[in-house]
């Protein structure tokens, strides 16, 4: 490298250096005061500028579309998955919040009796097509659970003990044709005893040795009296849905509906206790009349 | 017939670093191992015609043609980039200069070797355009904000470097006539004109 090629070189760096430094004040002061090669040259770039933006703006919006609806999809997924997390969430908790109404109701029924009992649940309905019983998990805690025990849910009398099987037990319901309880109209403090029909189609009892002068109507409801030593007074049992008052005889015609609904029953109290009274204990106690 | 490819990529990349900004949402709604990028990704528009003017910083053995080239450079920079005009030809021809001293001193044999080179010449770039803006800009406050961005701008531009190194590369190849004219030690990072 020649010594005047060295010191050009030089020269022109710092010449380089030197004039943009020396416009640089007035350009920074004042950026919109272009000279006429500058103008000149971004007129002519103008063009080819705007064609690179537009060019960017088409590819990124179509990669921000791709990218848009490859959420979207993912957001879907994630969103379908957390409904279908969210829907069952609610029927637990709706499936909780009823077994909890529930649970309130024979708690409060436990409560207002004044005899022992354990709670049981239903793990079967009407097993048979002959025999109106439901199958019961006996939550026995230690108690001894026999047959002829009465058996009471939220509404009212539901049966009696049939048969018991270790911590499984069967459940004569009202309806059944076997079963039976005396029972009296709180409002007239009219008697009777209700029996089950049997009949497959509906839950129906009849309510048998109504006298005919006694005051019965539709609407009535039928308690336990506490005769019989078997259901503990004032459980409901069932509400009269049919009167015929005959021109003869002794005795009315009474139909009655169940007041627990069968169909809804989940769990029961099994009266383990000495029914209050003068009463035998319930293991010397046979099967109704 | 060098200069020209040189000229003229570097507009296309500063062309390209114009509409970097508009791929940015997309990436910025990614997160990466949890994390998110967009608080990260704020300043980070890179220079990409700066590792160009290191390049050439390194490579290039005619002081006048590699001055030129970078004044040109920052020209066009200055044209399409933005600001005021004047302050990237002057900053393009300090780090050119800059670069071409460090080259003789510092080792810069492969790109790993270059990166650093890369990242203290966005760096000096940075200071230099914030230290005109304090010393002639009437806001005094405008050069501590952008400084803000001195670090992001610097490592975007230094993960970009290889690229534009490369690319800078095969222009030096395709202007010498093909890769046997070519400096036969500018890929591996040795100063071009030194083989010769």
């Amino acid at each position: 490298m020649s010594f005047y090629r060295r010191y050009r070189d030089i020269f022109l760096v710092i010449l380089l250096l030197a004039v943009p430094f020396f416009f640089l004040r007035a350009s920074i002061r004042n950026p919109e005061d272009l000279n006429v090669i500058d103008r000149t040259l971004m007129r002519v770039m103008a063009p080819v500028q705007f064609l690179a933006a537009a060019s960017a703006r088409r590819l990124s919006q179509w990669f921000s579309d791709y990218v848009y609806l490859v959420d979207v999809r993912r957001d879907n997924n994630r969103l379908s998955r957390e409904v279908q997390r969210l829907r069952h969430d609610v029927r637990q908790l709706a499936q909780v919040e009823a077994e909890n109404e529930r649970l309130r109701g024979l708690l409060g029924l436990k409560e207002s009796l004044a005899v022992e009992t354990v709670s049981a649940a239903i793990t079967t309905k009407t097993p048979t097509e002959f025999f109106r019983v439901a199958q019961l998990a006996i939550d026995h805690g230690g108690a001894r659970v026999l047959q002829n025990m009465p058996v009471i849910g939220p509404g009212g009398a539901v049966g009696l003990i049939r048969t018991v099987s270790g911590d499984s037990a069967t459940v004569q319901l009202v309806a059944d044709a076997g079963f039976g309880v005396d029972v009296v109209v709180p409002r007239t403090r009219a008697r009777g005893f209700v029996r089950g029909i049997g009949d497959e189609s509906k839950y129906t009892v009849k309510v048998e040795y109504v006298r005919r002068a006694d005051e019965v109507e539709v609407g009535d409801l039928l308690v336990t009296s506490g005769v019989g030593c078997r259901f503990p007074e004032g459980i409901a049992v069932a509400k009269v849905t049919e009167v015929v008052k005959r021109d003869f005889g002794s005795y009315q015609a009474v139909i009655a509906e169940p007041t627990v609904d069968f169909s809804r029953l989940d769990s029961v109290l099994v009266v383990v206790g000495q029914v209050p009274g003068d009463c035998p204990r319930l293991e010397s106690v046979g099967r109704n009349p | 017939m060098r200069s020209t490819a040189y000229l003229l990529v570097g507009l296309v990349l500063i062309l390209l670093q114009g509409v970097v900004f508009r791929f940015l949402p997309w990436v910025s709604g990614v997160s990466l191992l949890g994390v998110e990028l967009r608080p990260l990704l704020t300043g980070i528009t890179p220079n990409l015609v700066l590792p160009m003017v290191v390049y050439l910083g390194i490579h290039e053995d005619s002081m006048a043609r590699g001055a030129l080239l970078s004044f040109g450079l920052g020209w066009e920079l200055d044209l399409l980039g933005g600001g005021p005009a004047f302050i990237h030809r002057f900053t393009l021809v300090a780090v050119w200069w800059l670069s071409k001293i460090a080259s003789s001193r510092v080792s810069t044999q492969s790109v790993v070797m270059r990166l650093p080179l890369a990242f203290a010449a966005s760096l000096a770039e940075s200071a230099i355009i914030l230290t005109l803006l304090a010393i002639f800009g009437q806001d005094s406050k405008r050069p501590l904000e952008l400084s803000a961005l001195l670090l992001p701008r610097a490592i975007s531009t230094t993960l970009l470097a290889p690229a534009v190194f490369d690319l800078s590369h095969r222009l030096a190849i395709f202007a010498w006539g093909g890769p046997s004219r070519a400096p036969a030690n500018v890929g591996s990072g040795t100063v071009g004109g030194q083989g010769r």
